[in-house]
């Protein structure tokens, strides 16, 4: 009833030439955003980006606090809410709030209500959707890795290389992904590829155990860079990988900005700022609530430039530095 | 018609006068601009050699921010390396820390030719960075624009030839009418034919000729039948009747007067001074492309498919070359039955959206397409311009009519390339293939102006044409019946095209600007080697025919077969390390070859196929002889294209060069006569 209504009062809008002032006059559009670790850049970004617009928004907040567990009640929640929108910050989340594409349960998961997201890295390997256009779903959003053949070569001109380590987690089924895809892209550039995967227990969960080992044992296979994908479990191992790979004075690189951000002593990484995801985000988002698309009509795109991101303290403790002619376009921290 | 040749003479004097005054005029100004030049530009050089300092400098002093001590900077020397690159006019970069060096690009310079600039943040170490300037580079820039010039001048001598022959057509055709008319008076009943034309003296005298002899033939039939009502007046009405049917045949077959005919005869020339222009514009239009089209492919987009770059650069010319080869010999047919007007403004529209697409062409696959198109547009425009000679031509006129045409094309090939290079450079790829648009706007616009409507009467006033008509398809059976045929056919023709476009089309352009120059010096590599076709293909069949006449045997094979060694050779004078000069040592001896083995080997088909033209006609076999050289040109960048990607230019060059020699080898050792001395074999295959 509601989307209906919306889109004729799109339609006039536009007659009228002046799209805010309709729905100004009625009340805000209510979101729910769940999110994985309370707010974030793109949180930010996509509230001044509605601010910006003179989009009227009323937000209902809801924080996993990086517990999957809490998601089946905010799902609940959300379908007595009713909400005109709901945002989903990250895999996991989305996942949870929305469920994945092949494996359809009305019951447990929001269907009826449109999403977008942010910050899903693969939304079609995570089985999100089907595909990043007509994804045949109302759910869209916006995802923030480079391609990894940019990742690739950023390597590159910061330090040639003719092997590339990977640590990851094989229970991920996007990490397992991006491997494979690396050495595919190995194949056609010339470099070789040596990867280690997280020690699993008995019910295949990740464990924390000999990644000093692990590491080490990518230094001596020949690794001159060691890529740090976006993978969920490395994120919570950050600071003991990043600290054996110092130890062995091996290059870090990662496809995500949390990771830089963190305190970790990563070196370096081609990144989607969060602030500019949330922007675009929200951008896809007005086109839902102002002109009263159909989110499975909103394309899943990613951000077409991407920052060059050197941090110097750590690139002095490696004592690997960047090329001078760098300075021209990384950012250095 | 001694004024048609005291005309032709005085246009060639005035041309030369012409030609040596702006030559001598810009050898001049070149010459005291670079004394000028040579004084103010070295401050300014060094301004801008600072500035680039400067820049360089804003990199370095960044690793002071970051506390990262001088020496201890990554990448420096890539860096310097780069600028130098960049920047054609610095010849040297230094980086100093204390009076030591550090990094260093490049070989010594004086003093007075470097500007030396203190790294920021780095003074209290004595950091200092040193650019110094090439004193070559205004001499190189002079170089570039002299030959510019040069080239300019060549060219402009050649369209405002074109230019003259497109206004004389129409004035002296119209001249032609005047003087028609004042014979009409003078002769009473009769109008008698223009004689003026651009084809030629011989054919005006020709047609005079003729004129009077219909004359002659109508007052005769007159006489006649004067006679014969004197002795035979009782004969009935009946007989009567008949001698009246017949005069009135006879007058409609002989009388030029009535407005129809006069119009259709006297436009022969005025037809082929109107078909001159458009054509003319319409070939300039594709060979503007040619000294950058490998260039542009290969910038293009592929798809997902990897194919390699070198092959890309092919395609384009691969395609155009084939759909010419394949399309040419249907056309034929098609041309003569929608009419040559027709096809012809068909042609240039066709050929006016494949360049405007062409040049906004983002893929691989779209200019492939349009490339695809523009040379079925080329085709066309071809077969109807060969058709328009070949309709208003007779047996006696068309060795003349189609040197005409060939002139045309040759201009062309001079003109395009060259010009194309330097608005390549000037103003990038995709503008000057939008240029190459307009022309064909300007091409369809004047022939839909000033070409006529196909003639409602019998088209070739001949019954047997002297040189292949395109009408007929090519049956590529012939080629496998005759042994001797197929053996010219691989050994000869399809190598001589092969070399041509590989070399010329393909190669050169993407050799050129692989070393550094420009697409302009590639152009003009290739207005060279037009320029030399231009000159000697005349030259070399006359001798040929002195020769035959001489020695009263037949020199074909022996020319055909150095030819091809020359081209052959040609190929391995890229072998030798003399920078620019190899190509074009390249360019000459390939010149030479082509120019003394085109004709010669045309003229070995009629006799290779003695039996063939006697039972399928001439026609037939030179189709099949034209399509299976086509395939030459078409295949020609493809092989081309899969030696550079195995080993590199000299390989590429070399190894197509050692097989055309080969094939001139064995050429000759099959068709040289056995009565040749044997020196002439050893010398064809060296």
């Amino acid at each position: 009833m509601r989307r209906t209504f919306l889109k004729r009062a799109g339609a006039l809008s536009a007659l009228a030439l002046a799209p805010p002032a309709w729905a100004q006059a009625t009340r805000p559009f209510r979101i729910v955003a769940v999110t994985w670790r309370g707010k974030t850049q793109v949180e930010i970004g996509m509230e001044d980006f509605f601010g910006k617009q003179g989009l009227p928004i009323e937000f209902t907040w809801r924080d996993a606090a990086q517990t999957p567990a809490r998601l089946e009640g905010f799902a609940r929640e959300i379908k007595e809410l009713r909400p005109d929108l709901v945002f989903t910050w990250g895999t996991t989340v989305t996942l949870g709030i929305a469920g994945a594409h092949d494996a359809p349960n009305p019951q447990r998961y929001v269907t009826d209500v449109p999403l977008f997201f942010a910050m899903v890295a693969d939304p079609v390997g995570a089985k999100v959707v089907t595909a990043l256009k007509g994804q045949g779903r109302d759910v869209t959003g916006v995802f923030h890795v480079a391609p990894l053949s940019a990742q690739v070569e950023t390597m590159r001109t910061y330090r040639k290389f003719a092997t590339l380590g990977v640590i990851y987690n094989a229970a991920e089924a996007n990490s397992v992904a991006i491997v494979a895809s690396l050495k595919r892209l190995a194949a056609t550039q010339r470099f070789a590829v040596v990867d280690v995967a997280f020690d699993r227990d008995a019910d295949g969960k990740p464990l924390s155990t000999g990644i000093d080992e692990k590491i080490a044992w990518l230094k001596q296979a020949g690794a001159e860079w060691l890529y740090l994908g976006p993978d969920t479990y490395l994120f919570s191992q950050l600071d003991r990988v990043a600290a054996a790979a110092l130890e062995q004075r091996l290059a870090t690189f990662s496809a995500t900005e949390a990771v830089l951000n963190s305190r970790a002593p990563v070196l370096t990484g081609l990144v989607s700022s969060y602030y500019l995801v949330g922007q675009f985000a929200a951008f896809k988002a007005a086109q839902i609530l102002q002109k009263g698309m159909r989110a499975r009509d909103i394309p899943i795109e990613t951000l077409s430039r991407y920052s060059f991101i050197v941090r110097m303290e750590v690139a002095k403790q490696l004592d690997i530095l960047p090329p001078v002619a760098l300075f021209n376009y990384a950012i250095v921290r | 018609m001694k004024g048609g040749a005291f005309f032709q003479r005085q246009l060639w004097l005035v041309m030369t006068v012409v030609m040596i005054v702006v030559m001598a005029s810009i050898a001049a100004t070149v010459g005291l601009m670079y004394r000028a030049f040579d004084a103010s530009i070295a401050p300014q050089m060094l301004e801008k050699a600072k500035t680039a300092g400067r820049s360089l400098n804003s990199l370095l002093g960044q690793g002071a921010t970051y506390g990262i001590p001088l020496e201890k900077l990554v990448g420096v020397g890539d860096l310097f390396a780069d600028t130098a690159r960049q920047h054609p006019e610095i010849a040297r970069i230094e980086l100093s820390l204390g009076g030591k060096g550090l990094h260093t690009h490049g070989p010594e310079m004086p003093a007075e030719l470097t500007t030396r600039l203190p790294v920021p943040g780095y003074e209290s170490a004595r950091a200092e960075l040193a650019v110094s300037i090439d004193p070559q580079y205004v001499r190189r820039l002079f170089e570039e624009m002299s030959l510019d010039l040069l080239v300019v001048a060549v060219v402009t001598l050649f369209i405002s030839l074109e230019l003259l022959y497109f206004l004389a057509g129409g004035l002296l055709a119209d001249l032609g009418t005047i003087r028609t008319q004042v014979d009409a008076l003078s002769k009473g009943a009769f109008v008698g034919l223009p004689r003026s034309t651009l084809l030629g003296r011989e054919w005006s005298a020709a047609l005079g000729a003729r004129a009077d002899a219909l004359t002659l033939r109508y007052h005769q039939a007159v006489a006649g039948l004067r006679a014969r009502l004197r002795t035979r007046h009782q004969v009935g009405r009946e007989s009567m009747r008949r001698a009246i049917a017949e005069l009135r045949t006879l007058r409609s077959r002989f009388n030029f007067s009535d407005a129809r005919g006069a119009q259709g005869s006297h436009g022969a020339a005025l037809i082929l001074g109107a078909m001159r222009a458009p054509f003319f514009l319409l070939l300039l239009a594709d060979d503007l492309s040619r000294s950058f089209m490998p260039m542009f492919a290969a910038g293009l987009e592929v798809g997902p498919l990897h194919i390699s770059p070198n092959l890309v650069a092919s395609l384009p010319i691969f395609a155009f070359m084939l759909v010419v080869a394949l399309s040419q010999p249907v056309l034929g047919g098609w041309s003569e039955r929608i009419g040559r007007r027709r096809s012809f403004l068909a042609g240039a529209a066709l050929a006016c959206v494949a360049h405007l697409l062409s040049a906004q062409a983002n893929t691989l696959l779209e200019l492939l397409i349009w490339r695809s198109a523009g040379g079925a547009a080329w085709a066309i425009a071809f077969v109807a311009a060969q058709g328009y000679v070949l309709d208003h031509t007779d047996t006696r006129t068309r060795t003349v009519g189609l040197a005409a045409f060939v002139g045309i094309i040759m201009v062309s090939m001079i003109c395009g390339p060259s010009i194309g290079g330097i608005l390549a450079d000037g103003i990038g790829h995709r503008a000057t293939l939008a240029l190459g648009a307009a022309l064909t706007l300007a091409s369809l616009a004047l022939a839909w102006r000033r070409l006529p409507a196909d003639r409602a009467v019998s088209p070739a006033p001949s019954t047997a044409p002297v040189v292949p008509a395109v009408t007929e398809r090519p049956r590529l059976a012939l080629a496998f019946s005759n042994r001797r045929f197929l053996l010219l056919l691989l050994l000869a023709a399809v190598p001589a095209k092969l070399i041509l476009i590989a070399y010329c089309f393909y190669l050169i352009p993407l050799y050129i600007v692989g070393v550094g120059s420009s697409s302009a010096m590639a152009g003009r590599m290739i207005m060279l080697y037009s320029v030399m076709m231009v000159l000697l293909v005349p030259l070399m069949a006359n001798w040929v025919v002195a020769q035959r006449a001489r020695h009263a045997d037949e020199p074909e094979a022996l020319f055909v077969a150095i030819g091809l060694g020359l081209s052959g050779l040609a190929g391995l004078a890229m072998a030798l390390p003399l920078g620019l000069l190899s190509p074009l040592i390249l360019v000459f001896l390939l010149g030479v070859g082509q120019s003394l083995s085109i004709s010669p080997q045309a003229a070995m088909v009629a006799e290779v196929c003695k039996d063939e033209i006697r039972t399928l006609g001439q026609s037939a076999v030179y189709g099949v002889y034209r399509m299976v050289e086509r395939m030459g040109n078409a295949i020609g960048p493809l092989v081309a294209a899969a030696l550079l990607e195995i080993g590199g230019f000299q390989t590429a060059f070399i190894a197509i060069g050692a097989l055309v020699l080969l094939c001139a080898a064995l050429f000759a050792v099959i068709f040289l006569p056995r009565r040749a001395p044997a020196g002439a074999v050893a010398k064809a295959a060296a």
